[in-house]
């Protein structure tokens, strides 16, 4: 015995001791390609790669060891020193790193040389000689040495020539810097030259266009200031002769453009000057205010009196245009004397109080029902109060009588007067009525019927245009009676309730604010109509007319799920489930804001289950619905599919029963009252119970068999234990193996376990068991 | 106006404070008259003398606001002499603005100073 273990000890040791040896010699190799590498470097600073490569060899030494138990245990008996890598390693980045400093000094030392900054050459040049002193480096610190002298020369010319053109002296600063270039050309000095050569040229041009200027070709000048500012943009002077042949020649609305932001007498000067000739004498006062010029503080007295006389000319043409009947230009020149005088209660009084009424008045005498149209919609979003509103519907109304293509402006019009038909004037103090309230709410119904009078003959004469006019009919109305019953969270202007339509129609007219993320919004958005069909249950409709665009904002992109969501449903109904998998995959996120959407998908579900016939659609189905809204509903009937799954894998013995009662417990998780699942648990756990009893009795431990079948909760288990010894009893006594008093042990075991089974009565009284 | 667009109201010419016996009489008169049909004449009564129609008809009257009368302006101020505003050449200063080329001009300084 002690041979033996003595032979494994040495055979484990040999062991042991060859791995260890291979690693070391896989160690070893590494190492000495590190070392080779490393003797390659010639120590030149601007190489690196050999150094890097070497470090790289000796990080992998290290790694070998740190990773190898082996070599730790080598490592350990210092037969392999781990410092040594790590100190090689520290020690070689240290010199990559000095080598890389050295070779940004070098590169940028010898870009400064070429481009002839030779001081700068010198300062980088000197710090990399401390890093690494080479024969080049001294030979380029002597280079930069010798040229700065020259340099320095180069420098103060090039100052002075600087100096010298802010000053103005072109011609001095050129005959100075253009020798210097011959001997020291560099870059910033060629650019100073070319810039000279430019003012030059401006000057020229400047020079050119007074000439022209004061010859009076005028258009001529102007191209030559331009010319000019295209060079110096900011040329003030070349500015104000701009603005002074821009007055000269007429074109008095560009003068303010050249003189945007000069300051200054002679820009404030021509600013006003301008201003009077376009009769903006409040500005012109503005702009001469300052001024000290004693003419212009005379000729400020005249803006008054200008400005007076202006007024009544102004007020003098209004009162003609009115006498001559010509509301429209009167109205007109009213509103221009209130923006260019400021409000005035003589003319406002006059415009608001008899132009505007008589214009309406006369417009409606007209009986042109498309002129009354437009200017009533015109009135209507100048105005904006339920006056105009309602008289925009009722012009609408006729209208449309007249042209049925004006029907879908009637449907705008009129949904909107009628959202609002509680503030309605025409409603108001109705003479003839008696003192009770009207009914409104029959007075919409009956006004509605109107507009339906006229849609519906549409339909035999132009189905498609009828179903587009539907469309919006029901977008307006779904949104009116929407927004009614949610009075405070609609789109408003002055009070005024506005439906999609008008709010889509004048966008750009009135004022808007976002909409908010609220689900009436999605009413508002291009997607109103399709929401609206879904709403009411039209979703086909909704979906061949919803928009192919993207939508952007929050309330589109809810428009568009609550769309996508209705499609989902839509082909529920239609028992094709598969194809609503694509539509709720889009909105599975957003389902449950949508209302009752649960409840919905259930019944549509519900209704789609009965339609379906093979078993593993069923599977696949009832995990859609399950993974949709994961209901009780749609989980119970998940659970149940799954247990009748499991219970034909176990039947198949295509999983154990192990298998089969976790896959089943998991399913208890989705429904824990499930029958299915509950009664598959029952079954495989009796299967189990039975099968640990009968592995006992094959183990011929009887008496714990018995024990364990007695107490057994499960009546099957119980039944199916005694039945085993009631036929091995038999057994044995027809074969004549056991004696008679084992057979009547097996027997009276049975008889503990089921003592009342009437199966097994006969047995026991046959042996004499009571 | 064509017939079926005509308002009641526009119709019988009542106002909206006719009474009952006022619309028949009015019935009566359009009848003579013939400016609309008889028919037309016939419906506009009839709707007139159901409350129900007749609220309809008042709807689909415009609203129109009250004309003022217009108010008139004095204009013998405007008979006084009006002063005239003339361009002050100190401001253009053309003729100082043109300088020998070989000078060192204002134009020159400016320039200097924009460019450089």
């Amino acid at each position: 015995m002690l041979i033996l273990f003595l032979f494994v000890i040495i055979i484990g040791a040999i062991f042991i001791a060859i791995v260890i040896s291979s690693e070391l010699s896989k160690l070893t190799e590494i190492f000495n390609r590190a070392e080779a590498v490393k003797n390659q470097d010639r120590g030149n600073p601007l190489e690196r790669d050999r150094l890097e490569q070497s470090v790289k060899l000796y990080e992998q030494c290290n790694r070998l060891v740190m990773k190898s138990p082996w070599l730790q245990i080598a490592a350990n008996f210092k037969i392999v020193d781990k410092n040594t890598y790590l100190n090689t390693i520290t020690r070689l980045d240290r010199e990559i790193e000095r080598r890389q400093h050295f070779k940004v000094l070098y590169y940028q030392g010898k870009k400064q040389i070429d481009d002839k900054y030779f001081d700068l050459a010198l300062a980088n040049f000197s710090q990399a000689q401390q890093l690494f002193n080479t024969d080049e480096i001294a030979l380029l610190i002597i280079q930069c040495d010798s040229q700065l002298e020259v340099q320095k020369k180069y420098e103060l010319v090039l100052n002075r020539a600087k100096i010298l053109a802010r000053e103005g002296k072109f011609q001095l600063a050129v005959d100075l810097l253009k020798p210097t270039l011959i001997d020291f050309d560099r870059i910033d000095g060629a650019t100073l030259l070319n810039k000279l050569k430019q003012a030059f040229e401006a000057k020229q041009r400047f020079a050119k266009g007074l000439q022209l200027e004061r010859s009076g070709k005028l258009n001529d000048a102007k191209n030559y200031y331009q010319q000019v500012l295209d060079i110096a943009p900011d040329l003030t002077e070349c500015q104000i002769r701009l603005a002074i042949v821009a007055i000269k020649s007429g074109d008095v609305s560009e003068v303010l453009s050249y003189l945007d932001n000069i300051d200054g007498e002679r820009a404030a000067y021509l600013r006003g000057f301008a201003c009077v000739i376009q009769s903006n004498w409040r500005q012109a006062d503005k702009e001469w205010h300052s001024l000290l010029h004693p003419e212009v503080k005379s000729q400020r007295q005249h803006l008054k009196t200008l400005a007076r006389q202006d007024r009544l000319l102004t007020m003098q043409k209004i009162e003609q245009f009115v006498d001559d009947g010509d509301l429209d230009r009167a109205k007109q020149t009213s509103l221009q004397f209130i923006s260019k005088f400021g409000v005035d209660p003589l003319v406002e009084n006059n415009l608001y109080g008899h132009i505007q009424p008589l214009l309406e008045t006369h417009i409606w005498k007209t009986q042109d029902w498309s002129l009354i149209t437009t200017t009533a919609e015109q009135f209507w979003l100048e105005s904006q109060d339920m006056s105009s509103l309602h008289n925009w519907a009722v012009a609408s109304y006729y209208q449309a009588h007249q042209d049925p293509d004006k029907i879908a402006d009637l449907i705008i019009a009129w949904s909107t007067a009628l959202a609002n038909i509680d503030r309605d004037p025409a409603l108001k103090d109705v003479p003839w009525f008696p003192n009770l309230p009207p009914d409104l709410a029959q007075i919409a119904i009956n006004l509605i019927e109107l507009l339906e009078k006229l849609i519906d003959p549409i339909k035999d004469k132009n189905l498609g245009r009828y179903l587009q006019l539907r469309d919006l009919y029901r977008w307006q109305i779904v949104a009116l009676h929407l927004t009614k019953n949610l009075p405070h969270t609609q789109v408003r202007v002055n009070q005024i309730l506005m439906l999609p339509g008008s709010y889509q129609r004048h966008a750009h007219t009135l004022p808007q604010s976002e909409l908010p993320d609220e689900s009436w919004c999605r009413l508002y958005t291009n997607w109103g109509p399709a929401v609206a069909a879904c709403i009411e249950g039209d979703t086909n409709r909704g979906l061949q007319i919803q928009p192919q665009t993207k939508p952007v904002s929050v309330a589109e992109k809810s428009a568009k799920s609550f769309i996508t969501y209705h499609e989902g449903c839509y082909y529920l109904q239609q028992y094709n489930w598969r194809k609503a998998i694509e539509p709720f995959k889009q909105v599975r996120s957003e389902i449950n804001n949508f209302p009752k959407s649960i409840d919905e998908i259930d019944r549509l579900c519900g209704k789609q289950r009965q339609e379906i016939d093979k078993f593993e659609e069923h599977l696949e189905f009832a995990q859609f619905w399950y993974d949709l809204v994961a209901s009780k509903t749609a989980g119970s009937y998940l659970a149940e599919y799954k247990a009748m799954q499991v219970s034909g894998k176990l039947a198949e013995e295509q999983i154990t029963l192990n298998e089969g009662l976790n896959q089943l417990l998991q399913l208890k998780k989705i429904d824990d009252t499930n029958p299915v699942v509950l009664d598959t648990i029952d079954k495989i756990e009796i299967v189990q119970e039975t099968n640990n009893i009968i592995d006992l009795i094959k183990q011929n431990r009887l008496e714990e068999a018995v024990r364990r079948a007695k107490f057994s909760t499960r009546q099957e288990v119980k039944y199916r234990i005694a039945e085993i010894l009631i036929d091995a009893s038999i057994a044995g006594a027809r074969n004549r193996r056991s004696s008679r008093e084992e057979i009547l042990q097996l027997v009276s075991w049975a008889q503990e376990i089921c003592p009342y089974e009437p199966t097994f009565m006969e047995v026991y009284h046959s042996l004499g068991l009571n | 106006m064509e017939t079926n667009l005509a308002n009641a109201y526009d119709v019988l010419g009542v106002p909206q404070t006719a009474s009952n016996a006022e619309i028949t009489k009015s019935f009566a008169l359009a009848m003579k008259e013939r400016k609309y049909s008889p028919d037309a004449i016939a419906k506009a009564r009839k709707s007139l003398m159901n409350p129900e129609d007749r609220i309809i008809a008042d709807y689909l009257r415009p609203v129109l606001p009250t004309i003022h009368r217009f108010k008139c302006q004095d204009f013998t101020a405007l008979n006084e002499p009006v002063p005239s505003i003339d361009w002050l050449s100190e401001f253009d200063r053309l003729e100082e603005t043109i300088v020998d080329p070989n000078e060192v001009s204002e134009i020159d300084t400016q320039l200097g100073i924009a460019l450089f």
